[in-house]
């Protein structure tokens, strides 16, 4: 088998996303790629045993590189009753259902508002495998020795499910166990409910159900598991690194954006200050004002978040500071879906901002590219003197993967421009990029600020020439931050294809399957994956020209294919869904052809 | 070499309406600049919007004139990525106290280490005149042509009540004891929340006469020094104040009430100073109202130092042979 798509859902109090991340790293270290997807409510703890509590985590393992989750599950784990009924319909037909038998009890039932006499389980085995298993009895079990009480006793029931799975995907044991180990700091209990699982699983008659993955040759190298939060946060401390200056990290807490402020506070690396200002507004003017002083202010946020910063981003504009600011989009508008993925905050990230502002803006397409994506948003920040945006989003910001540290060899470097006294403030080089003299430096006092400037000077100036050439010059420097682009990628190229799908962000994965199904199939389309949503890649236009069919595939009602048809004034075709929800392959494949 | 006041004035020409307040407090600024020896180099001057926040663009240093209301999110940033610099915050009573309320009262509970200098004129200047969050209950203005029916905000209590560190109010015409606030905000280590009565003569011409004028100033204001008596009324006080056991009150000097008796003026009380910045009526408080020690806010946000293999190699890594 090449890979294996596991779903595991529970109540938001079982732990299931504690479990996820623990096979994912057993995976990943054993040689396997993976990808995941996390489905969680949106409230700290819903209302236990109900549907609305259900807490989801998606996985696939596979021998080979993926580049997506997967869609329908191979094997889903069921804690109750109500993560069976949100759940069922994305188990295959004759998938595996693995069941904690109490979770199905009357009380089970009732919560998840099921008649007390529905026969579940019979039901469920007309169409799939289901492999009942007294999660509850094995965990106290194991646990008899042990001197908690039995509430605390039960939390470790994820830890004996590790245990049946890590043994039925034929995952490294002692791996796992070293993991738990450093986890748990040497407490036993969780480690004892694991082995239950997995000597549970050894002995008894779950041998059908074990899969054998190969193992894929991978890169030489260190790797870690890295989410699109933890890879923002180490792409940041990688730039300050780079720039060799303060950098200050301000946020306002919200939901997914606040991971990133939790991993800096947490990491703590060299250069950034991190602080928690008082709404979102004060996020990015005190971030834009590390900027005025030398550092590089950084800010994030996510839905009504954006919308609130966009008069900061209009000062930054203006004033023609480095800034970058992290959108994790969500589902909206307003509170919308804290905590599900979509990208539609593309048309405000482009466009949403008073006044001709146009910035650069850049979209992430994994948690691993985060990481590049977050450091090439600080190099064009800081050698364009610009706010960036870089389009993320709940699914990366969630989605663990396997990630080969790089050296700090590697890394791109990042150069402030001049900054020295004598020039003007508003003085333009080759580039339209003007110097960057921070208070502090000697014979180099001067004052910028909302008003429009003089060109050169940057003196207060209300005239009509002079505002038209201080709008061309700062959305001409904006467009050579192009000159910083690699050259264009092209993911996907077949034979004489006269279809090119265009897309953007987090759809990465699922788009790539689908357009290798595409062309396994004898369809022939090429495949181009956007970084840069502002400027474009300057050789975007002439390449999307030589095809008869443009098809962008995106999460919102079609804000890039409608962005591109009225720059390119030409047909673009629109495949979009607003769910949030990511795409999976199999979707794709029905929604065009 | 001593710079002088004029090395700190920019070349720009000054543009608030003949006869604003702002111009003395400009000229006084930038005299304290020069006699407590700031380095232009070093100094920063952050606004927001409105008359008061044309400032910065008239003082040669560094100067950032930013969003309406948001200067103290500015100057936090800017004392993050550098705490050495010299601050400034110049603000108004719309731009402080309403759009930028959330701000202010942050930067004060936080104590971050910069004078905040609040003109007030109790109107809207720059949009030409319209009741302010300080505009007193009745006052016609623009947008209030029946009075204004709005209760005003006491910038004094309300930064008392943030936490501000030290606390002052002084005057457009008084330029000596503008000197001496403005000085004394900048020496205090912490947020200092300096108001300034500030005669707007185009939309509210007036308004703090009864304070300002030399001929009714003696009756009505009262300029505090610490460890002296509350007293005022000329060269020879005539009144004092009495702390009568929290409940301030105004007593005549004379055989009943003499200066021994009065309320002395103890800064570090903060219970005291918000009496007196409770003081509403007729009689206002200058000086120094408030003066107190606690750490300063870009003390405690230091950088991280791990360095940046250690951070890319945190958690639990493997290596692939």
């Amino acid at each position: 088998m090449r890979s294996v798509v596991v779903l595991l859902a529970g109540d938001s109090g079982d732990g299931i996303q504690l479990l996820g991340g623990q096979i994912v790293r057993a995976a990943a270290q054993s040689g396997r790629d993976v990808r995941t997807l996390s489905d969680f409510p949106a409230e700290i703890r819903a209302p236990q045993g109900t549907v609305s509590g259900v807490s989801g985590f998606q996985f696939r393992i596979a021998s080979d590189a993926i580049h997506d989750p997967g869609a329908r599950a191979d094997c889903l784990v069921a804690f109750n009753a109500a993560a069976y009924t949100k759940y069922a319909s994305q188990l295959k037909p004759g998938g595996l259902l693995l069941v904690a038998s109490e979770g199905f009890d009357a009380r089970s039932l009732a919560l998840a508002k099921l008649a007390s006499d529905s026969d579940l389980l019979s039901a469920a085995r007309e169409q799939f495998r289901v492999l009942e298993v007294p999660v509850k009895d094995l965990t106290l079990g194991a646990l008899a020795e042990v001197s908690l009480g039995q509430r605390d006793k039960m939390r470790a029931r994820n830890m004996l499910v590790l245990g049946i799975l890590t043994w039925m995907y034929s995952m490294p044991a002692e791996v796992v166990e070293t993991e738990l180990l450093a986890l748990f700091r040497g407490d036993e209990t969780n480690i004892l409910a694991y082995k239950a699982g997995l000597n549970f699983a050894e002995t008894l008659e779950v041998q059908d159900y074990r899969v054998e993955l190969e193992h894929q040759g991978v890169e030489r190298g260190t790797y870690k598991t890295i989410n699109g939060s933890h890879a923002v946060a180490l792409g940041l401390a990688a730039a300050a690194h780079q720039l060799g200056r303060p950098m200050l990290y301000s946020s306002y807490p919200i939901t997914p954006a606040s991971d990133i402020l939790h991993e800096l506070a947490k990491l703590q690396p060299e250069h950034v200050t991190v602080f928690q200002a008082e709404d979102e507004i004060a996020a990015v003017t005190s971030a834009l004002g590390a900027s005025f002083a030398g550092g590089l202010g950084v800010t994030a946020s996510s839905g009504p978040g954006l919308s609130l910063k966009a008069e900061g981003l209009g000062l930054a504009v203006m004033t023609e500071l480095p800034l970058v600011l992290i959108d994790v989009q969500r589902g909206g508008p307003s509170t919308g879906l804290p905590t599900k993925t979509e990208q539609s905050d593309l048309t405000q990230a482009l466009h949403g901002r008073h006044g001709e502002a146009p910035l650069p803006v850049l979209a992430a397409r994994s948690a691993a590219d985060a990481f590049d994506t977050t450091l090439l948003a600080v190099k064009i920040a800081v050698e364009c003197m610009t706010p960036v945006i870089v389009l993320s989003d709940a699914y990366i910001a969630g989605s663990a993967q396997p990630w080969r540290i790089p050296d700090i060899g590697e890394l791109p470097s990042i150069t402030p421009p001049r900054g020295s006294a004598g020039e003007d403030p508003y003085a333009r080089d080759a580039h339209g990029v003007r110097p960057w003299v921070t208070p502090g430096t000697p014979g180099g006092a001067h004052r910028i600020g909302g008003l429009e400037g003089e060109v050169g000077t940057g003196r207060i100036s209300y005239e009509p020439a002079n505002h038209q050439a201080m709008v061309t010059a700062r959305a001409a420097k904006v467009d050579a931050a192009a000159r910083l682009y690699g050259p264009l990628e092209v993911v996907q190229r077949c034979p004489e294809a006269d279809t090119l799908v265009l897309a953007w962000g987090s759809t990465y994965g699922a788009v790539r399957s689908d357009v290798e199904r595409r062309a396994a199939a004898g369809q022939n389309v090429d495949y181009i994956h956007l970084r840069h949503l502002h400027p474009l890649h300057p050789d975007l236009k002439a390449t999307a020209d030589r095809y008869r069919r443009v098809v962008v595939v995106e999460m919102n009602e079609g804000q890039l294919a409608h962005h591109l048809q009225g720059l390119w004034a030409r047909r673009v075709e629109s495949v979009c869904k607003t769910t949030g929800q990511p795409f999976t392959t199999e979707e794709l494949a029905e929604l065009w052809n | 070499m001593e710079l002088t006041a004029k090395d700190f004035q920019s070349a720009e020409e000054v543009r608030w309406c003949p006869g604003c307040g702002d111009y003395s407090i400009l000229k006084q600024f930038t005299e304290v600049l020069a006699s407590t020896g700031s380095d232009p180099d070093r100094t920063v001057v952050v606004s927001g919007i409105g008359c008061s926040s044309r400032l910065p663009y008239y003082v040669d240093s560094y100067g950032i004139h930013s969003l309406h209301g948001r200067a103290p999110a500015v100057a936090t940033g800017i004392k993050l990525a550098n705490p050495d610099l010299d601050v400034w915050i110049i603000t108004g009573d719309g731009d402080a106290l309403s759009i930028g309320g959330n701000h202010l009262i942050h930067a004060l509970r936080r104590n971050l280490n910069v004078p905040i200098l609040l003109f007030n004129n109790e109107i809207y200047g720059l949009t030409k005149g319209q009741f302010s969050p300080t505009s007193k209950e009745g006052q016609v203005t623009k947008s209030t042509p029946r009075g204004s029916v709005d209760h005003p905000l006491n910038p004094l209590t309300l930064a008392l009540g943030a936490g501000a560190t030290w606390v002052a109010r002084s005057m457009d015409r008084n330029p000596a004891h503008l000197r001496d606030q403005l000085a004394k905000s900048q020496a205090h280590q912490g947020s200092a929340l300096l108001e300034i009565y500030q005669n707007c003569n185009v939309f509210h011409d007036g308004a703090f006469e009864v304070w300002t004028d030399k001929s009714t100033q003696a009756l009505h204001s009262v300029f505090l020094e610490a460890g002296k008596p509350i007293a005022w009324g000329g060269i020879e006080p005539t009144h004092a104040l009495a702390w009568n056991g929290g409940r301030p009150e105004i007593r005549e000097l004379g055989s009943e009430f003499s200066l021994a008796d009065a309320w002395v003026h103890d800064p570090s009380d903060r219970l005291k100073a918000f009496a007196l910045a409770a003081l509403e009526g007729p009689l206002r408080p200058f000086g120094v109202l408030y003066a107190a020690e606690r750490p300063v806010f870009a003390a405690s946000h230091q950088a991280g130092t791990r360095p940046l293999h250690d951070v890319l190699h945190s958690g639990r890594t493997w290596t692939v042979e």
